[in-house]
């Protein structure tokens, strides 16, 4: 599998994936000493490597944005990576040291878009009246006119500072950029190395005037620029080409500039506001570089890099009537090398893969993939853990990963070679998901190679199910735990999924700051539980040797109350108030961040 | 210390490296004035090296520069020192900053049409190839838009060179560099000879429409009628007219897609075919145009997507203007048929726009038989702006079937959106008024359409008034002065009385723009004495607008009137308790001052 020039160390074609990886931890950022409190602005809520992974960056709820540099490769960023690679020895985990951080996003209230029946044009806000009542200015669209109406804070939004998703954007001469979005707005940064200019030798000699050479320019300038009389003489004089004589004038020289240190600068390029009426909760850069997408819980919108004012609405699920609305869109992710496919989940366990090639609004999807589940199954909570809370492609785009509450799958994006559409297809539903689970058998069919090919996806299939055991939930107390978590809200946590490089590997947290990682290979049955500590083997189990029962099977043999929720099948108890939600795959190597809290771990292997 | 005259200049000097960005931008503004005070030799040897290093700078300043170089060459010594000022030119391109590398693209392009033939060789092609090869995708970008400056004085060796790395750029592993080739390779094939035409840039081209990315096919698409029209007719019609033609299809199912033919299923690829499908026809010539494009063309007008239906229906002028009136009417007219019809109001409002211009193609008989009931239909669209794109291109209609055959079905139609409860609509009709009136004339007019006109002055919203009164000047205009007295003046000047101090605004406002319309004459016997009523106003904003419109009028009038009814008035306004009419008061007094002065 070619990941794009970095899968080679990974897990070579000559080392069988099957061998369970070895974890072992590599560092920690802003790691708590025991009893102290984690301040909730400190929480992180986002990871993202780079494509290289020579950069990591994470966003918190205080809306900062922190970056971390590889440090074990010399030279980043000047050289090529191949390069790097043959200086380097192959033993050398990735390492990485504290770089910059920045304030990406503040928090704000916000006039929701429709202020009643009327358009908010705010033009001003003010108190008026005795009661220290606020109004606002609005305007009717419809005629015109102009009035104002008092300020109501509940169709008032306040948008949290904290940070959803980052996405790294291509990197140019040495800066990076970065796409980072709260609740309602997305940033475009770029951070760049600057260096901290020192100006010697002015024209202007003023520092016995001021003083301080660094600030004589600005003091000398600024009262002739005041009064106006500064620029006035200059324009005069330069109608006058007489002014000059032919070799110039001698005594003039240019400012002289040294600079010795060097630091980070973060600049906010751009900022794509107001397109959205509901929360973003992801955004996904396209392949051909110039676009990316947002997409909030109605809604999918798509933009253009360089243009911020506007941006087109590609998916809208919004009904006539909002109580119509049985499904929102829980993620949503572009196919990682062709331009026009994007994948969403939503909060009903569907994938729905666009083509954006058919028509402008893809509101109908290509292709949907949804399991149905047997009706004996159903419960109040089956839609609730139904809901799909994060997509991701693997890098070859042959897989799609995805995690509900329960479950983490691998579905392939299977080409239907004599239908004109391609999409998702529940491998179970070729051959059956019980000799699915148990064997993890591929599914192969022919490739037939169409003249269009390139503009297609590829089929070759593989779905491997794990059973809500490996997720960290002890399947006979379900209901009543899931009682539980609904009673705390718990249920309702987005974990985060991601892929090794090469494609051989899953990774998704769950509670107690545990995350586990599985083998998806062909016939591997690695499942790693890891937790982020120091000592990540600490929580480690057996891999379960009988084969995975379905729910349904589960909840009738075991009895109620014959375990005490919180505790899982091996008898370890689970801390709901910690979880891992967010964790993210080095895209070359065996490497994994994560954040628990407000700490960052990584491991290796 | 700097001596006295040259205290602005060392200022400015200073000042490239001053903290405040808008004192950096104001010193790179006037790069040319501290280039002639260094003089030419230093402007070469310190100047400009100094910029060449001053590339971390905002990006604002970084175009400024970007611009400011390209004019630079008399700063340096002329031509034959014009290549100094390539180094920092090449660091500016490669900025991550679009529109600063658009700019030095566009500031090398100016040099390089100005300077030797050898100094291209010996300093732009090395240039060129440099940024080619650059290591960031940005330096490879900007390269491509410099090859058509480069490529005509390279000798044959290096040009085979030069076309070797435009192809290369062509496959680039970055779809960033690959759109740049692509929306620059009609410009470089302009310069490149026909022999290799064929050849390389064919062979570019099909791989550009080839391209896994959407947005590459797309602007490859884009520049084939450039392309096309370098070519000699068969030549085209062999290379680029398969390409586009497949473009136009749809990929209905796989089943019947014959293989190795390029259908792309992208309809922003085939918006762009649909969009350039008219400039091809003049490349290959009327046979290929009736056998394949119209046939293309067809299927574009019947595309599925609505997206590309609008820029289809929007040519349908352009198109059937350069087919004969048989194949239009046969091949096109069935489909505009349809399309009047179409489920898109977009698409109706495109075809509206441009429905027009094929009343001329197609001659009186076929537009009164086949167009007519079309504009009928469109005159009657549920949505506004259809309506309104009909009215606004009447003239075209009125030349060649007259206005007496539209005039039933056009009155309702105008009225309904004059009276249109969104203010926006109100608003475009009023800008056509002044054209119906001169088209449909004044009979008609006084009849219909001379109500309405003075119902918008009393309109609820601002815009729409302010529209009005600028309407019924340029309908004093098109009618003339004593038209404007017997059917605007009185009505106009009635409403004066309205209780509305907002009202009494508008009507202010409109004898102000109708006063020199209507002249001397009529403004001091009619006019005047309404402006010179409302100064007694109760409201200030009346009065501070009476002192305003007497200003406008003033120069118009004899200057006894001004002396003896503007003066006055305005001296009691400037004694008006209220600060703003003061103010305005004390204004119109001194320009009529200086206007007795000159």
């Amino acid at each position: 599998m070619n990941g794009g020039g970095g899968g080679g160390e990974v897990s070579g074609v000559g080392a069988p994936s099957a061998t369970p990886l070895d974890w072992k931890f590599s560092q920690v950022f802003g790691e708590r000493a025991a009893g102290e409190e984690v301040q909730e602005v400190d929480i992180i809520s986002a990871i993202e490597f780079d494509k290289s992974g020579d950069h990591l960056a994470t966003g918190d709820r205080g809306g900062r944005v922190v970056l971390f540099e590889r440090t074990d490769t010399k030279d980043h960023g000047t050289s090529r990576r191949d390069l790097e690679r043959t200086d380097h020895p192959v033993s050398r985990h990735p390492e990485f040291c504290y770089k910059t951080e920045f304030q990406s996003h503040e928090p704000e209230v916000t006039l929701v878009n429709s202020y009643g029946d009327y358009m908010v044009v705010l033009l001003l806000v003010y108190e008026a009246d005795a009661f220290s009542q606020t109004y606002i200015c609005c305007i009717d669209d419809e005629s015109g006119s102009l009035f104002s109406v008092q300020f109501d804070y509940l169709k008032s939004l306040e948008i949290e500072e904290k940070i959803n998703k980052i996405r790294w954007c291509q990197t140019a001469n040495g800066a990076l950029f970065l796409l980072s979005t709260n609740d309602k707005t997305i940033k475009f940064w770029k951070v760049q190395k600057k260096k901290v200019k020192k100006i010697g030798e002015m024209n202007m000699d003023t520092t016995k005037v001021a003083g301080n050479g660094s600030i004589a320019s600005s003091s000398c300038s600024k009262p002739h620029l005041a009064n106006g009389g500064f620029t006035d003489k200059l324009s005069s004089s330069l109608n006058d080409d007489l002014l000059f004589p032919p070799g110039g004038i001698p005594s003039l020289h240019l400012p002289v500039v040294t600079s010795n240190e060097i630091s980070h600068l973060a600049r906010c390029r751009r900022v794509y506001a107001h397109a959205h009426d509901y929360h973003i909760n992801s955004i996904s850069n396209n392949s051909d570089g110039e676009t990316f997408i947002s997409a909030d819980d109605l809604r999918i919108n798509l933009w253009n890099l360089e243009i911020s004012s506007q941006s087109f609405n590609i998916v809208d699920v919004k009904p006539q009537n909002m109580e119509d609305l049985t499904e929102v869109i829980t993620s949503a992710e572009f196919h990682p090398s062709h331009c026009n496919t994007l994948a969403y989940s939503s909060s009903k366990g569907s994938i729905r893969l666009i083509d954006l090639r058919q028509s402008a609004l893809c509101d109908s999807h290509a292709k949907m993939f949804e399991e149905q589940e047997a009706p004996a199954s159903r419960s109040f909570f089956t839609e609730i853990i139904a809901s799909i809370s994060d997509i991701k492609f693997a890098r070859d785009g042959r897989y799609i990963l995805s995690r509900d509450y329960m479950t983490l799958k691998v579905d392939c994006l299977i080409r239907l070679v004599m239908g004109r559409q391609y999409g998702f297809k529940p491998c179970c539903n070729l051959s059956g998901p019980r000799a699915f689970k148990t064997q993890g058998e591929t599914l192969r069919l022919d490739v037939y190679n169409l003249p269009d090919f390139t503009c297609q996806l590829r089929l070759v299939g593989k779905t491997i199910d794990y059973c809500s055991h490996d997720l960290g939930f002890a399947k006979c107390a379900l209901l009543f735990q899931l009682c539980d978590l609904y009673e705390n809200d718990s249920i309702f946590d987005k974990f985060e999924c991601c892929l090794s490089g090469d494609g051989q590997r899953v990774a998704t947290g769950s509670y107690s700051n545990l995350f586990r990682v599985f083998g998806c290979a062909p016939g591997s049955s690695e499942a790693t539980t890891l937790e982020a500590s120091k000592n990540p083997m600490r929580r480690q189990v057996p891999t379960p040797s009988r084969p995975s029962r379905s729910l349904s099977s589960m909840t009738r043999v075991i009895r109620r109350g014959s375990e005490s929720p919180g505790v899982d099948s091996n008898g370890n108890s689970f801390d709901f108030t910690t979880k891992l939600l967010h964790l993210a795959w080095h895209p070359s190597e065996n490497s994994i961040a994560c954040a628990a809290a407000n700490s960052l771990y990584m491991y290796y292997a | 210390m700097m001596e006295e005259p040259l205290y602005p200049i060392a200022v400015l000097i200073d000042e490239l490296k001053n903290d405040d960005i808008q004192l950096r931008l104001n010193s790179i503004r006037r790069l040319s004035t501290i280039a002639r005070a260094l003089g030419e030799e230093r402007t070469r040897k310190e100047l400009i090296p100094f910029l060449s290093e001053n590339n971390d700078d905002d990006d604002e300043v970084l175009l400024a520069m970007a611009e400011e170089l390209g004019l630079f060459i008399p700063y340096v010594g002329g031509v034959e020192h014009a290549h100094v000022l390539l180094p920092p030119l090449e660091t500016l391109c490669t900025v991550e900053e679009t529109c600063v590398r658009d700019k030095a693209v566009e500031s090398l392009c100016r040099i390089g049409s100005q300077m030797k033939e050898s100094d291209l060789v010996d300093h732009f092609i090395p240039l060129v190839k440099r940024l080619a090869a650059g290591e960031w995708f940005t330096a490879r970008v900007s390269a491509c838009g410099l090859f058509h400056i480069a490529y005509p004085s390279a000798p044959d060796a290096l040009k085979s060179e030069l076309r070797a790395i435009y192809r290369q750029l062509c496959q680039d592993d970055m779809p960033m560099v690959r759109r740049s080739a692509a929306s620059n390779l009609g410009k470089f094939a302009a310069t490149v000879e026909p022999s290799y035409l064929k050849t390389d840039v064919m062979t570019m081209f099909e791989d550009l429409t080839q391209d896994d990315q959407d947005s590459v096919r797309l602007l490859a698409v884009e520049g084939c009628a450039a392309l096309g029209k370098l070519l000699e007719p068969q030549d085209c019609v062999a290379h680029v007219l398969p390409v586009i033609v497949n473009f136009s299809q749809v990929c209905k199912s796989l089943f019947v897609s014959a293989p190795y033919t390029v259908q792309d299923k992208s309809w922003r690829v085939r918006y762009m075919v649909a969009n350039q499908l008219y400039e091809l026809c003049e490349a290959v010539g009327p046979e290929p145009t009736r056998a394949d494009l119209v046939p293309a063309y067809v299927r574009l007008l019947r595309d599925n997507e609505a997206e590309v239906r609008i820029a289809a229906a929007g040519k349908v002028t352009k198109f059937s203007r350069i087919l004969s009136p048989e194949l239009a009417i046969q091949h096109i007219l069935p489909c505009v048929k349809d399309l009047s019809s179409d489920s898109s109001q977009h698409v109706r409002s495109a075809l509206a726009s441009v429905i027009m211009g094929m009343a001329p193609v197609l001659g009186k008989d076929a537009t009164i038989e086949q167009l007519l009931p079309i504009f009928l239909s469109l005159l009657k669209d549920e949505f506004p702006d259809v309506r309104l794109n009909i009215i606004s291109k009447l003239d075209q209609v009125n030349e060649v079937i007259g206005i007496d055959l539209l005039s039933q079905s056009l009155l309702p139609a105008i009225v309904e959106l004059a009276e249109d409860r969104h203010w926006r609509v109100r608003l475009a009709i009023i800008e056509y008024i002044p054209l119906l009136a001169s088209q449909l004339g004044v009979g008609f007019f006084d009849d219909k359409l001379g109500a309405l006109c003075m119902q918008w002055l009393q309109d609820k919203v601002h815009s729409i008034r302010d529209a009005a009164a600028n309407n019924v000047k340029r309908l004093a205009e098109e009618f003339g002065p004593e038209w404007a007295m017997q059917h605007i003046v009185p009505q106009v000047l009635e409403m004066m009385n309205n209780p509305h101090y907002l009202y009494r605004m508008t009507i202010l406002n409109a004898v102000s723009l109708l006063a020199p319309v209507l002249g001397s004459e009529i403004t001091c016997s009619k006019l005047l004495p309404v402006v010179i009523t409302a100064s007694k106003d109760r409201v200030p904003n009346i009065r501070f607008n009476v002192a305003k419109v007497l200003q406008s009028i003033a120069p118009i009038v004899d200057q006894t009137v001004t002396e003896k009814t503007i003066r006055p008035c305005l001296a009691e306004l400037s004694e008006d308790p209220d600060v703003d009419v003061r103010f305005f008061a004390i204004q119109a007094l001194q320009s009529i001052d200086n206007a007795m002065v000159s």
